[in-house]
Formats: structure tokens, sequence, C-alpha cells
């Protein structure tokens, strides 16, 4: 079944073209990737589809309904929560009072949203943080939070942007089992984006790849990376390379 | 029922604050039974009415973090709301005070609607400009009183009346205030986590995640206006009966407005106490700068100067105010 | 057509003036960001300067300008480093009360030194002259003189700013902080001079201002509240924009004027049942608020 219908997206700022004519579809249960070189538009198709932003041509299809026109917050609410690459808290939010900010989308109750809050930060592995401030984490635990809060929402999708982004490889592999953990133990269709390739490899079923803000491929993620298009615009010669003569991988895009 | 319990709930604290709260209370309960003088007396008065704008303030400035500084708008349209009211069809404190809390949520509507999509310096000098325009026009309007502004005649009442809070006796309008003062503490106490609280703590942080999580970010804020202005318009039609002479100039300007903000500053933006602690270190110093060194050592102008002074060091030194000291030095502790 | 003409100039030799005091506001914020509440504060202690000097030493009130420009640049100098730079480390709502003090501490520290009459300059050489400009427009000296010189320090300031090595450092600055660092800029030493142009340059308006104007320690708030809708209106931080937004404020000011003449024109009772003047600022404080609202870059949005 199609929970996500994204069809013929356009989005422009002033000059720049930075969605151009995008279509995919998502089906429930299913974990795609999205990914690209810095600039190739990945941010601005979130963007678009979780309504930051008007789009000027397309339309965006969730879970039946139109939501082209709906606000962000609106969109939210039918159960499309999207994470943010950049976490700035500076505020004096806890942990746990953050994972509760999301719990309360659902319900007006203090209690309910207090218990289930407990609930997810045990299901994260992170009960031990709960009246820690955010902004006082290391990355990888403020990643967590991130997507803790998300969950509180229940959403039906989820839309990961970067939460690997400068992360050890150890801290990584834990990122990917909590995805993991999201997208078959809790059932959510998730969304990614991402610079390091590993995770796409490991976690996606499929991948959908942008330059200069248009779709230039989608596959399996182990025929993407082999087309020659691909190879060529964006992961580089020495990575095609290495990936053929079964050299292991942990290299991220060359940036342009 | 919920949320009744919830208003008195205040087991997430420190018992340390409670006690510390607890005593305090109940020194300011006992007071008024011993000799004090009528210049203590309406000092302390002072202190709970300011207490109350800062607690206003506290939930839009502090929770939310939309630096308001024309909160004294409000403050004016229950005044004069109650004052005319009252002079010219004898209307009773407890339903010109609604009304004129209705008026000032409506006017708040119309202001909010407009400023709440600007951020920063621009919706700061955005909500000023704003009060000063109510503020012209009151200056000009015959209908209530123009700049001479109006005086609430007392003799037509008997005291004490307690429909329209005409007492000779100041303890009457302190136990009132006090009562004012309590529920307006419970209020806040169940605010402070409650649903709304929780989005403007998160809108304050970062007003693109909270959306993604749902909340709509304009209609909150508006909410929150909406209280923040009710407890402002309601003392403000209080202040109208206590002091019985109100004009522009003294219940709509800025520097009205900066006070009340400063309260909440002074003591601590977006934590319960704060402004009550804002307004105990600023009330009684203002008073009584300006008793002894302006009006007896006849320097003019020497109290604010000390004011300011006070401001200015504060927001270079500790913007976070007592309460973001207390808290480092707690935190320094735990660690 | 007399009444239009005649609030036509005048709004524009006004608007000048208030431009010239904008100037200082509008450099200020485009470097740090920082809105400065006491900036009525200074024109208030330049008017006071002016004032006092020539009633001291006997000089004409236009030959007090220098002084007047010097005491600014200190007290700008000295308000950034023993203040402003604290402030700048702190949360926006820090910055804008800290300012807030530092204006009541000016206006009440100059209450206590001068008293809270009014005070006018009642002698110089371009007090009570006129000149009459024809079309029946009368202009009085003082007004004409601050005008020019308004614009004459403008372009001083604008010069400054885009032909030495100093000033094209502190457009540098206001441009791209970071960049400035790279550049070996000392961002710190550019704040402190803006702060010393922003003081120079409103002390100067103030000396001017208070030929026609009388002084009072509460004269501050109404003009740091026309700066404040100048910048807006011109965009924060450009010099340009000042400007051709002061001519505007200016002629807001003229409304009044302006009502009394359509009033004429179109012989409306209503119309002229409406006095115009007690909402003179009004209007002002009032295109603030729509500017905000329509245009928040202003009218010639500078700073993307």
């Amino acid at each position: 079944m199609t929970l996500l219908d994204v069809q013929h997206l356009t989005k422009s700022f002033g000059g720049l073209v930075a969605n151009k004519d995008i279509s995919f579809v998502v089906a429930q249960g299913e974990l795609l990737g999205i990914i690209g070189p810095n600039g190739a538009g990945k941010t601005t198709l979130f963007n678009s589809i979780a309504g930051a932003h008007p789009i000027d041509s397309g339309k965006v299809i969730f879970d039946g309904r139109d939501i082209t026109a709906l606000k962000s917050h609106q969109i939210a609410r039918l159960g499309l929560t999207r994470t943010f690459q950049i976490y700035a808290a500076s505020g004096d939010l806890t942990v746990k009072e953050n994972v509760m900010v999301g719990c309360f989308m659902k319900t007006g109750s203090r209690s309910v949203a207090a218990a289930l809050a407990d609930r997810i930060l045990q299901e994260f592995e992170i009960e031990h943080l709960a009246r820690s401030l955010v902004g006082e984490l290391p990355i990888a635990a403020q990643k967590r939070v991130v997507m803790a809060t998300a969950m509180g929402t229940e959403p039906k999708l989820l839309l990961l942007d970067e939460v690997a982004a400068g992360l050890t490889p150890h801290e990584v592999d834990g990122i990917i089992a909590t995805i993991r953990f999201i997208h078959k133990d809790l059932g959510v269709t998730v969304i990614l984006i991402e610079h390091v390739m590993e995770m796409v490899m490991n976690v996606c079923h499929r991948v959908l790849v942008l330059d200069y803000g248009e779709k230039i491929a989608e596959g399996q993620p182990r025929e993407v990376v082999k087309d020659p298009g691909v190879i060529k615009a964006y992961l580089g010669e020495r990575y095609a390379r290495e990936h053929t003569t079964g050299t292991p991988v942990r290299s991220e895009f060359p940036k342009p | 029922m919920e949320k009744l319990k919830a208003c008195f709930d205040f087991s997430d604290l420190p018992r340390l604050d409670l006690t510390i709260a607890g005593l305090v209370l109940s020194a300011l309960l006992v007071f008024p039974i011993f000799p004090h003088s009528s210049y203590a007396m309406s000092t302390v008065i002072q202190f709970f009415m300011f207490a109350l704008y800062g607690m206003g303030w506290n939930t839009i400035g502090g929770y939310g973090g939309q630096v308001d500084l024309g909160l004294a708008q409000y403050l004016g349209i229950g005044a004069y709301t109650t004052a005319v009211s009252m002079i010219r069809w004898n209307t009773p404190f407890w339903v010109s005070m609604p009304i004129g809390v209705v008026l000032a949520i409506i006017w708040c509507f119309v202001v909010g609607y407009s400023v709440f999509r600007l951020k920063g310096h621009y919706f700061a000098i955005a909500t000023i400009a704003m009060s000063l325009v109510l503020k012209d026009v009151f200056e000009v309007w015959k209908f209530v009183g123009a700049s001479r502004g109006l005086e609430i005649p007392s003799t037509r009442f008997t005291s004490p009346d307690f429909l329209h809070l005409v007492f000779t006796n100041d303890t009457y309008y302190y136990c009132l205030i006090l009562a004012f003062f309590v529920i307006g503490l419970l209020y806040i106490n169940w605010f402070r986590k409650s649903r709304l609280g929780f989005q403007l703590r998160s809108i304050k942080d970062n007003e693109e995640v909270a959306r993604s999580l749902g909340i709509n970010v304009q209609w909150a804020k508006l909410k929150t206006y909406a209280v923040a202005v009710t407890f402002v318009s309601a003392v403000g039609s209080f202040h109208a009966c206590y002091v019985k002479n109100i004009e522009p100039e003294d219940t709509m300007s800025l520097d009205l407005s900066i006070l009340i903000a400063l309260m909440a500053m002074l003591g601590g933006a977006g934590s319960l106490w704060g402004p009550i602690i804002g307004a105990g270190i600023l009330i009684p110093l203002k008073s009584y700068l300006k008793e002894w060194l302006g009006a007896r050592a006849g320097l003019v102008g020497i109290d604010v100067v000390i004011y300011g002074a006070i401001i200015m060091f504060i927001s270079a030194v500790e913007p976070r105010g007592v309460w973001g000291i207390v808290q480092r030095v707690r935190r320094r502790k735990r660690a | 057509m007399e009444i239009f003409a005649g609030s036509m100039v005048a709004g524009l030799l006004i608007g000048l003036l208030f431009a010239l005091i904008a100037l200082g506001l509008t450099i200020i914020f485009g470097m740090m960001d920082i809105v400065n509440f006491a900036h009525g504060e200074f024109l208030m202690l330049g008017m006071y300067t002016a004032l006092l000097t020539s009633q001291a030493t006997g000089l004409d009130p236009l030959l007090t300008l220098p002084v007047a420009g010097a005491v600014g640049y200190l007290l700008g100098i000295a308000c950034y480093y023993g203040f402003v730079k604290f402030l700048l480390r702190g949360p926006m709502v820090a910055q804008l009360l800290g300012t807030f003090g530092l204006m009541l501490l000016l206006r009440n520290l100059a209450l206590l030194f001068f008293g809270s009459e009014d005070r006018t300059i009642h002698s110089g050489i371009l007090v009570n002259r006129a000149f009459d400009l024809g079309m029946g427009v009368v202009v009085p000296a003082t007004k004409l003189a601050g005008a020019v010189l308004a614009v004459v320090a403008f372009a001083v300031v604008w010069l400054l700013m885009h032909r030495t090595r100093t000033g094209k450092a502190m457009v540098a600055t206001a441009l791209n902080r970071q960049g400035a660092r790279y550049m070996g800029i000392s961002t710190e030493r550019m704040n402190g001079l803006a702060w010393g142009i922003g003081g120079a340059t409103v002390m100067i308006a103030g000396a001017l201002l208070v030929n026609f104007w009388s002084v009072t320690p509460y004269v501050g708030l109404l003009f740091t509240m026309i700066a404040f809708a100048i910048v807006a209106l011109g965009g924060f931080g450009s010099i340009p924009g000042a400007f051709f937004a002061g001519l505007i404020v200016g002629l807001i000011t003229e409304i009044p004027g302006f009502w009394d003449f359509f009033t004429y024109l179109t012989g409306s009772r209503w119309m002229a049942g409406v006095s115009m003047t007690p909402f003179k600022y009004t209007c002002v404080y009032l295109a603030y608020f729509l500017i905000m609202l329509l245009r928040p870059r202003g009218l010639f949005g500078w700073k993307n």
C-alpha cells in the first residue's frame, strides 16, 4: 500500500531550482534512503514534503490525502514527522521534557504524556539521561533524543535528516540499530537522508539519488551504486574501484 | 479536576524552595497584624501587583521567549474600563474587571495576530510601537478624560464597599491582592506543566522543530498572549480602584511596560519564582530609594539612576537573573 | 496651496535632521544587531551640550557643533567598552533591557543635573531669522541650517565609510563579521568605532535640533522611536536607506498640515472636525508597525 506519493514536485528559490520535477512513491513499511552531494536539494525535499514552505508545483499525497497545501503542524498531526539536521537546543528543556513535547501532540494530559515519554526513553535506552539538558549532551545522544521526540508524536512516516552525520563509526552502528528498531519493532515507515554510505547500504531497502535538484537514479542500494552515472557524479571513481575490489568501505561522499 | 489538582502540585520542586516560599508567604500573611507604616503597606501591595504583572509577562516572555515590551497597554485597558464604567454607570469592580479582561483579550488578538510573525528586536519594537499608538489615542480621547485622566470619586461610595472596592483602610486592598496573587501563582504552577507550557518552551527553543512536532506556533503564542494579558488587565482594574486616579502616562507608558518585563528578567525569566523574586527586590528598592533619596534628600531622579544602573549591571553580568545564579550553583553542587 | 508647499518643505527639512539622528542607530545595528534604546538620550545630551556650551562661553550655538561631536564620540566609545561589549555575549532580551537601563540612567542623570524645566536657545545668528522661499513658504533659518548641515554630516560619514581604509573595514564587518575577522580586521575595534560615530552624529544632530526645539531630560524617547521607524523603513543597517526614510518620516510628521490641505481641498466638514495635530507622532509609530508587517526588510531592503 502506498503511504507517500510525491508527484512532479518543483521548488525554486529565486533563480535556483532546488527540487525539479521529483516524483517517487513510498510503500507502507518501506525504508527509503535519499542520497546526493551537498546542495543536491535533499533537505529542501524534506521541507517541501513536510510543509515547511509552499512548493511551486506538484502534489504530495500522504496516506491517501493531499497534503500539498497544508502547514507543517497540520501535516505532523496527520502522522508525518520530520527531524532536523541541526538541533539547536539552547533552551532549558530536559531530555524527558523534550520527548514530552512530542507526546503532547496526541494527548492533552500531562500524566499520559509523562508515562508515554518514560516508555519511549526506555525503548531508546536513554532513561538515564532523562533529567539532563539536551544541549549539554554529546551529539550521538542528542540525535537519539531527536528521534525519541519524533516518536512521541506516534508517526506513520518518519523523515530523518542526517541522523548519522558527525558520528564515529561505533556511534553510527548504534544509530543504525535505533533506526532498525523504529522501523521493524515500532512498524514505522522511514525515509532518511544520509551522507554516510555504509548506513544507506546496510539499512535501506531502496535508494533515491538526487543531483542539482533532480532525481537521477532510483533502485536497490547495490544496483544504484553500480549505476555508471551515479558513480561518476557522486561517489567518485575511487569509491567504485574500492567497492568492486571488495575493500571495506566506510567513506563519505566527496564534498563538491 | 485533574487540572485543579495539578495547580496544587508542587512536588517537582526542591523542598528547600517550597520551605522558603512557605515562610515568605506566611510572613506576608501575618504582616498586617503587626504595626506598620502606611508606606510599607503600599509597598507590599505594589509588590503583589508587580509580581502578578511579572507572572503575566513571564508566560509569553519567559516561557515563550517572545519579548513583549508593550504589556502596559493592556494594563491601561483594564484600568480604564473599570474607571470609566465606575464613574459613569457605578458598575461594580467584579463586573467591570471581566469586561476589561475581555476587551484586553480582543485587542491582544488584533495586535498579536500581526506581531507574532516578527522575531527578536523587530517583535519587541513592534509591540512598543503599538502600545504607544494606543497611549496617544487615550491622551486625546475626551471620553476617557484625555491626558488629564480620570478620577474615581471615592466619596460616592461608603467604605468598605466590597462591590466597588472602595476602602479607606489599605488592609482590605491588601487581602484582595493577596488572594489574586495566590490564585495567580497556582495558575502559573499549572500552566508551566501544561501542554501549552511545554509547547511554548519548545517554541522558544526552535520554532521549526516545534512545528514539526505538530504545534500550531501562531495559535499557541496567541493563547499564551491572552493568558498574559488577562493577568495584566485584571490587576490593571485593581490598580484603578486602588490608586483611584489614572492617566495614560502612568498606566500605559513604555517605562511601565519595561518595568513589567524587568520583574521577570531580574528574578529569572521562564521560572516559577522569577517574577516574584524580581518584584521582591525591585519594588521595595524603588519605593524606598524614591522616599529616601528622592523626597528626603531632594535628589530628584537619583532613584531611577540607580535603578537604571542595576538593570545595566544585571543584563551585562547575569542575563538569566537571580534564578539563573541559583540554578548554576545547584548544578555545580550536583556535578 | 501654501499649506501644502509649506508642509512639504517643513517635512523635508526636519526629515533631513531625522535622517542624521537615525544614522548612528542604523550603523550600530548593521554592525552588531543591537537595538540601542538610549539613542534618543544621546540626542538629548547633544542638545544640552550645545545649549550649555553656548551659554557658558557666549559662542553662537552653531559653533558648538564640534564640541557636541567630540563629546558624542567619547561617550559612544565609553558606552561600548564600558557596557555594550558585555551585553553582546548575552541573549537578545538582555540587550534590549540593558540599553533600556542605559536610557534610564542617562535620562535621570540629566534630570539630576539639568533639572526638568524646558530650555530653549534665545540667542544666535540664526534665531528669529527666516527665509522666504516664494509661494508663501517661509522657512526659519534654524531649520534650514539644521537641514543643510545634516546633509553635510551625512555626506561626511558616507565618505568616511566608503573612501577610507577604516571605513571600508567597518562596512566589511557589517556585511560579514566572520569574514572580516579572517581578514585581520579587529571587529572589536570596529564595534567601538561604530558607537563612537553613532554617538558623534546623533549629538551633532542634537546640537542642530536645539536651535529650534526646546530641551528637557524627557525629550529622548520620542526621537528614539522616530529613529527606530526610520531604521525600519530604510532597512536595518542601511545608510542610504536611512537617508530616504528620514525624509519620508519627516513628511509623515507633517501629516496634520497635509490633512488641513485636503480638508480645504475637499471642503469636508468631517475632516475639518478632526484635529490631526495630537497624532503627529502616532502616525510615525503606526508607520513603523505597518512597515514591519508588510516589508520587514525595509522599503529598500539591503542586507538580503
